[in-house]
């Protein structure tokens, strides 16, 4: 009865889906070159890596200066950061106001000011972070309400992609077609961008 | 995964079927023909042994229901945790209290401060609470992965037998249910003193009866029977009054012995004989004649005092359900159900008492004064819950002497008979000035004052002062057994008599401290313990080892008891 009821919901909400390029969120091509996501790195780069995260994760956070590395080293690499909140709604606010920040053309600086704080984060600890980082807090919360449609839009079709490529939980990589769960250190983050590279 | 297959397919189909169905028809047979071939997607994933474990194989969670208390039992592999301060019980978004909970390990991580973890193993209590809950989790892979919350929807059953009947089986199974209870409880103490009464209410006729009319009088007995028991419970359970409270003030029990008085003195006869015509006719109309069934339907009535007292399990279930659920209908229900059901035997009673008791010449007017006497001895019995042992056993002595004293010299079975009931009648007497208070061992007294013997259980049994000293024994640690009792309680002297003095239960309880509540007298603070601890009323006891409770209710057989204690011990 229950699973009959939700499968209408999920019908109704795949029938009613925005028509066009959105169509099927599985699609590499909206994996890699989602439209409404930001990407940091070379724009053109002959590689895309995307990673799935929450900015209270502590893998994620740990794993980021990893990431941030690779890719100064790599000039060819385009980063996409995928905001997959998983940790309740001080996580989910914290994406939108770092996306809200994108609007204003401050969304590098947002990311690494959340992704370097220490552990569990209040309401509070994110408006000081991105404060102490230069962001002005109440900008980037009227750019994410001005934009909230298309941003909440991207989120869901971020957790559709993570839990559709059947990702248990963040940090979670994609490059070339291959995934990687869990954190990745310096040489296996390497590999895996030379793999796809390679066109594997 | 058919469902997902048929939504990307859906999804993939719909925004193209205008422009290039041709295209959307193919896409479609693509995903099919992937999904024929188990590809869901066009990434790859690394090997399963590379990958982490799915939440639901990482983390063991389950879920036992405790009372109203919700008991979350979480198995971790190893090198997973789960986050303490995300786990949480939830009713309507209210987040449920937690009562007990495995002590956490500090994580300690120099760029992320502490958290509260738990590795391994862990469990917790949640509660009180019924209804719709909602379970969250979330932990992480020690490798360097977060899981999403986990959760699970649960319904916690209303406390106890009622609901969980209910849920099984619906309302109808909840009737039959309790018939079937009372069906197996109408041979107990409890039930049995009703069957002279409803023998002596066919008997004592004295114009011929059918077995109909017998069957038909036993009919209107029960009903009565069940409806007052029912209407008692309900009230009880209402007004959040303690049965026993309102089953054992004197005025109840004083006017059911002034019942029973008058319907010994009925069946002597005195209202026809002796007493002036003004007199006898107005007793008459309050005492209607035997064989009447307004006389029937008043001492069905009443009889529900008699087994009203008799703590059982059904009965503390449907008066804990009315209690919480409010749910009046189904509560009264159970309860007429279960009255209906004691009263099975008694029908068989009216049905064919009717044609095996006689009706005309010497040998009635036996049975009804024997009905008589035996109507003193129910009211007698009654009198116990309210007055002091010594007391009862003075009526028990006077009861016998006069049945002795009106028998000797009628025939020589009376003689005998006679006799047989002055020598119990004196013996009582005896008992009642040495102090007695069993009625079956009037003379204790003596031979305990000659040979100290070992303590018997109500000794070893230490009475429990209040709520804190309750806890703070349970506090030692200790597996501890509290029973619950009463002076008036019969189940709970054949408890005494055939459960506790046995030497196998005294060695199985040997290291158990046991505490008794007595409520043979009620005052406030017994009764908020009764409440506090959901007890209903004796004969109850409370099994408390390690954390857990389980309890026993009712007429407590010598199995139930080593059952319970054997179960008691493999869990230590």
């Amino acid at each position: 009865m229950i699973a009959r009821r939700n499968f209408l919901i999920i019908a109704s909400a795949a029938l009613a889906a925005p028509s066009g390029s959105y169509a099927d969120p599985l699609a590499p091509d909206m994996v890699f070159h989602d439209p409404d996501a930001p990407a940091l790195g070379h724009p053109q780069g002959d590689v895309t890596l995307v990673e799935f995260f929450d900015y209270q994760c502590p893998y994620c956070k740990r794993n980021h200066p990893v990431v941030e590395e690779v890719m100064a080293q790599d000039p060819g690499l385009r980063l996409v950061m995928k905001d997959w909140p998983v940790f309740g709604p001080v996580s989910r606010r914290a994406s939108q106001l770092v996306l809200g920040a994108h609007e204003g053309g401050g969304y590098e600086t947002a990311l690494n000011a959340l992704m370097a704080t220490q552990a569990r984060l209040s309401n509070q600890q994110v408006d000081k972070a991105l404060k102490d980082a230069g962001i002005q807090v109440g900008a980037a919360e009227r750019n994410y309400e001005n934009a909230s449609k298309k941003i909440d839009a991207l989120l869901v079709r971020n957790d559709t992609q993570a839990t559709g490529l059947g990702f248990f939980g963040t940090p979670g990589f994609v490059a070339g077609r291959t995934l990687y769960p869990g954190a990745l250190d310096r040489k296996a983050l390497m590999a895996a961008i030379q793999s796809a590279r390679s066109g594997r | 995964m058919y469902l997902k297959t048929v939504l990307r397919w859906i999804s993939c189909l719909r925004p193209m079927k205008h422009r290039h169905s041709l295209l959307a028809i193919l896409c479609g047979l693509l995903l099919l023909a992937g999904a024929a071939f188990g590809q869901e997607s066009a990434f790859e994933r690394l090997s399963p042994k590379a990958q982490p474990l799915s939440p639901e194989a990482a983390f063991d969670v389950r879920t036992e229901q405790q009372g109203k208390n919700l008991v979350v039992t979480m198995d971790i592999e190893k090198g997973y945790y789960l986050y303490s301060d995300r786990l949480s019980l939830t009713s309507d978004g209210t987040p449920v209290a937690r009562l007990d909970a495995t002590r956490t390990q500090t994580k300690q991580d120099p760029n992320f401060g502490q958290v509260e973890i738990w590795h391994d193993h862990a469990r917790v209590v949640f509660g009180p609470v019924t209804g719709q809950v909602r379970l969250v989790w979330q932990g992480c892979e020690e490798a360097g992965l977060c899981y999403p919350p986990q959760s699970r929807n649960l319904t916690i059953d209303a406390d106890g037998l009622v609901a969980s009947l209910a849920q099984a089986g619906g309302r109808v199974w909840v009737i039959l249910a309790f018939f079937g209870f009372g069906l197996a409880l109408s041979l107990t103490p409890c039930v049995l003193p009703m069957v002279p009464i409803v023998a002596g209410m066919i008997g004592a006729q004295t114009s011929k009866t059918s077995p109909a009319r017998g069957f038909g009088l036993a009919a209107i007995y029960v009903l009565a029977m069940a409806l007052a028991f029912s209407l008692i419970g309900a009230v009880a359970a209402i007004s959040g009054a303690n049965l026993q409270i309102i089953l054992q003030t004197p005025w109840a029990v004083g006017t059911m012995v002034a019942l029973f008085v008058l319907l010994a003195l009925s069946s002597f006869g005195v209202f026809e004989l002796s007493l002036p015509q003004q007199i006898t006719a107005r007793i008459g109309k309050i005492a209607p004649k035997p064989g009447h069934p307004a006389r029937a339907a008043l001492l069905g009535f009443s009889s529900a005092l008699i087994i009203g007292p008799c703590v059982t399990a059904p009965l503390a279930g449907a008066l804990v359900y009315i209690a919480q659920s409010g749910d009046l209908v189904l509560g009264l229900a159970a309860l007429f159900a279960l009255g209906l059901g004691q009263g099975m035997p008694l029908l068989a009673v009216g049905l064919f008492g009717a044609t095996i008791l006689p009706r005309m010449g010497p040998w009635a007017i036996v049975v009804n004064r024997s009905m008589g006497v035996l109507f003193l001895a129910l009211a007698i019995w009654l009198c116990a819950r309210i007055l002091s042992a010594p007391m009862i056993l003075a009526l028990w002595s006077a009861l016998f002497v006069g049945l002795g004293g009106a028998m000797l010299g009628r025939a020589r079975l009376g003689n005998a008979l006679g006799a047989i009931a002055l020598v119990i009648g004196c013996t009582q007497a005896v008992g009642a000035a040495l102090g007695a208070d069993d009625p079956l061992r009037p003379l204790e007294p003596l031979r305990a004052s000659r040979t100290p013997e070992q303590p018997s259980h109500k000794e070893a049994f230490r009475p429990v002062a209040s709520l804190a000293d309750y806890h703070s024994a349970l506090a030692t640690g200790q597996p501890t057994l509290l029973y619950v009792t009463a002076d008036w309680c019969t189940s709970c002297r054949s408890i005494d008599r055939h459960v506790l003095s046995d030497p196998l239960i005294k060695d199985a309880l040997k290291d158990w401290q046991t505490l008794m509540l007595d409520v043979s007298q009620i005052n406030p603070e017994r009764q908020t313990m009764m409440d506090a601890l959901g007890v209903v009323g004796p004969p109850t006891m409370i099994f408390t080892q390690g954390g857990q409770n389980e309890r026993l209710l009712g007429e407590i057989s010598l199995r139930d008891m080593q059952a319970q204690l054997k179960t008691a011990h493999a869990s230590q």
